[in-house]
């Protein structure tokens, strides 16, 4: 009995630790909410697609360091936290660079007001049942190729150094990937 | 903030564009240009050269091919001096230099992927060097290539250096340890204190503005005026709020830097072998235009690449009011109207096939020049020529055989110049045409001009 009483108190522990590690917004909906490097595709995720080094994290007015000139635009839009990661491909992909940015603009109201905001970009509306997030675009020029979407509270942009058709589909499985993974 | 400069930032643009346009503004804008040491092409001359120098043997997919690039600088520079030869060329842009001068070349490498080219600077570099000052060449280690970190340099493929081999260039950012930035010399950007870095106001006798042609989300356009937000300790306080485009931040930086604290720009060069059109500064390079832009006048360089954005439909240029700024009282650091700029065209150099117009230097027509792939599948580039020296209406539409149009490429005002449009086989509402032939017209200025294309999907 003693023994019951002693695991049944360290399962309560358990617990308890485990929901302060869970992030919520404090809502009845228990939403989780998952910062933008959980977004990432990992290494196994997309076939011949590994992560180059380690993701970057940025937060608030840090987003100057690593694209000073740029960040204004987020920070307009109540960016939050962002995560940057560069993929490496194999094969015929071997010297493409791929990379991925994630941002949180803390609703999803944000997140669309900085997809329509004249500076963030342009492109031709990606559309239909394989598109990813609930508003996306794609560009395409001769030496690479632009996935950007948003969906709930985060901005995604993908680019690939390749501007074929290919290029377009691997950025949009990137693009799709992520967005299926968002809450 | 000076009162002065608060009172002439209520002049109303309208009117001195409108001032400019009836001829009432040349005594305003000589003064402008006269204002500004590298405001001028060339000495003598009225007008403000810019160089354009295209070479299509220039890259292989995303590789630089270096001897053909070195050929582009030489002839640039030649070009924008009117010397025989490169050293000539080269000494003639600074006057008073000694064996002892220090030259600065202060590159863009905030972008990691499109930052300016190692070969480029080394071909200006080799240039440098081949100058003949005190009777000897100008020593290779009085040359310092910077930016504000190293680990930019290092990533753009640049190698830190810092030694006193005399046949070796020095190479390292601002945070180089005995470096940073000048604390004795904070200068007030439209109300923003700021320091400049130390490389610019202690280890620099010129400098050489090498620039790379990119859109710019806030200022529409970077450039050799932008340039300069690397110069300083805090660039991000000069982006101001999302309406104001970094203007008047970038006209007052660099009045500040050339006109406080006294910098030599000698020539500003624009990288534009590559391009980034959207989206940028950041992002994987989207064009490649293989070219380089060379001017004393870091207004006019920065329109004319402006002109070669917006050929590609960059979307941003019209966010790019600094450069209006610029021109005029109280920052007058150079032209920003074409009217009164020289643009020289040289393409392929290093074939030895230059173009037809360069000695009149002015396109003399419009046209629509050979279109490139052709026949093509994901996208083709369609040059063409405006050859009016003012603004005209002008379209590029595509049409199908059946005389159908299916694409509007631009329809609005063009200047004198040279632009490129990219057509992706796509109509009007994005989606994709069948495979065939296709007609692309120019209709500008009452005249009109067709080519072929052939589209393979």
């Amino acid at each position: 009995m003693q023994s019951l009483t002693k695991a049944l108190a360290w399962l309560l522990v358990i617990s308890l630790l485990l929901a302060g590690c869970t992030k919520d917004k404090g809502t009845d909906s228990e939403e989780i909410i998952l910062d933008p490097v959980d977004l990432l595709p990992s290494a196994e995720e997309i076939s011949g697609w590994t992560p180059q080094g380690v993701a970057e994290e940025w937060v608030g007015e840090a987003l100057y360091q690593p694209i000073n000139g740029e960040a204004e635009i987020y920070l307009r839009h109540g960016f939050q936290e962002a995560a940057f990661q560069d993929y490496q491909g194999s094969g015929s992909w071997a010297n493409a660079v791929l990379s991925v940015r994630i941002f949180d603009q803390g609703n999803a109201e944000q997140a669309a007001d900085l997809y329509d905001d004249p500076g963030s970009g342009t492109g031709t509306p990606w559309t239909g049942s394989e598109a990813a997030g609930s508003q996306a675009r794609t560009e395409q020029y001769a030496l690479s190729c632009i996935v950007e979407f948003h969906e709930a509270e985060y901005f995604v942009h993908v680019d690939i150094s390749s501007g074929d058709d290919q290029a377009l589909e691997v950025i949009k499985l990137f693009a799709r990937n992520i967005s299926q993974k968002i809450p | 903030m000076p009162s002065s400069e608060t009172e002439r930032n209520e002049i109303d643009r309208r009117d001195f564009l409108k001032r400019a346009a009836i001829g009432t503004a040349g005594f305003a804008l000589t003064s402008s240009l006269t204002g500004f040491p590298g405001g001028r092409g060339w000495a003598g001359e009225d007008l403000t050269r810019v160089v354009i120098v295209t070479d299509q043997a220039a890259t292989s997919g995303t590789a630089i091919e270096t001897d053909v690039v070195s050929v582009m600088t030489d002839r640039g520079i030649m070009e924008l001096t009117a010397q025989g030869s490169v050293g000539q060329a080269w000494r003639s842009l600074f006057p008073g230099i000694t064996a002892s001068s220090r030259i600065g070349i202060k590159v863009n490498c905030i972008n990691r992927y499109l930052s300016s080219h190692p070969e480029v600077t080394r071909a200006i570099v080799d240039g440098l060097a081949a100058m003949e000052v005190d009777r000897a060449p100008f020593p290779r280690n009085n040359i310092v290539v910077w930016e504000r970190h190293n680990y930019e340099l290092t990533r753009a493929g640049y190698s830190i250096y810092e030694g006193s081999d005399p046949d070796r260039h020095r190479c390292f950012g601002t945070d180089q340890s005995g470096y940073g930035y000048d604390f004795d010399q904070q200068i007030d950007v439209h109300g923003r204190m700021n320091y400049p870095s130390s490389i610019l106001t202690q280890h620099c006798d010129y400098l050489i503005n090498l620039s790379v042609m990119k859109n710019h989300t806030m200022s529409g356009i970077t450039g050799s005026l932008k340039n300069h937000y690397g110069s300083i300790h805090s660039p991000s306080s000069l982006h101001g709020t999302a309406s104001q485009h970094c203007d008047p931040f970038i006209p007052a930086l660099n009045r500040q830097l050339i006109g406080q604290l006294g910098v030599v720009q000698v020539v500003n060069i624009c990288d534009a072998i590559f391009g980034i059109i959207s989206g940028g500064p950041h992002g994987n390079p989207q064009v490649a235009y293989n070219g380089l832009l060379f001017s004393r006048d870091p207004v006019a360089l920065d329109y004319q690449e402006m002109q070669i954005l917006a050929g590609y439909g960059c979307g941003t240029t019209a966010l790019a009011t600094h450069l209006d700024t610029a021109a005029w009282p109280p920052y007058q650091l150079g032209t920003s109207n074409p009217e009164d700029m020289e643009v020289r065209y040289i393409a392929d150099p290093s074939t030895g096939v230059t173009d037809g117009d360069r000695e009149s230097s002015r396109p003399a027509d419009y046209r629509l020049e050979l279109a490139y792939p052709n026949p093509f599948n994901a996208r083709t580039v369609i040059p063409y020529v405006i050859g009016s020296r003012s603004s005209v209406p002008a379209r590029l539409d595509i049409y199908n055989v059946r005389g159908q149009r299916v694409r509007t490429l631009y329809r609005g005002r063009r200047d004198l110049g040279r632009y490129r449009a990219v057509w992706d086989g796509r109509d009007d509402r994005g989606a994709l045409l069948a495979s065939g032939i296709y007609f692309c017209r120019l209709f500008a200025g009452g005249h009109e001009d067709t080519v072929k294309l052939s589209f393979i999907r």
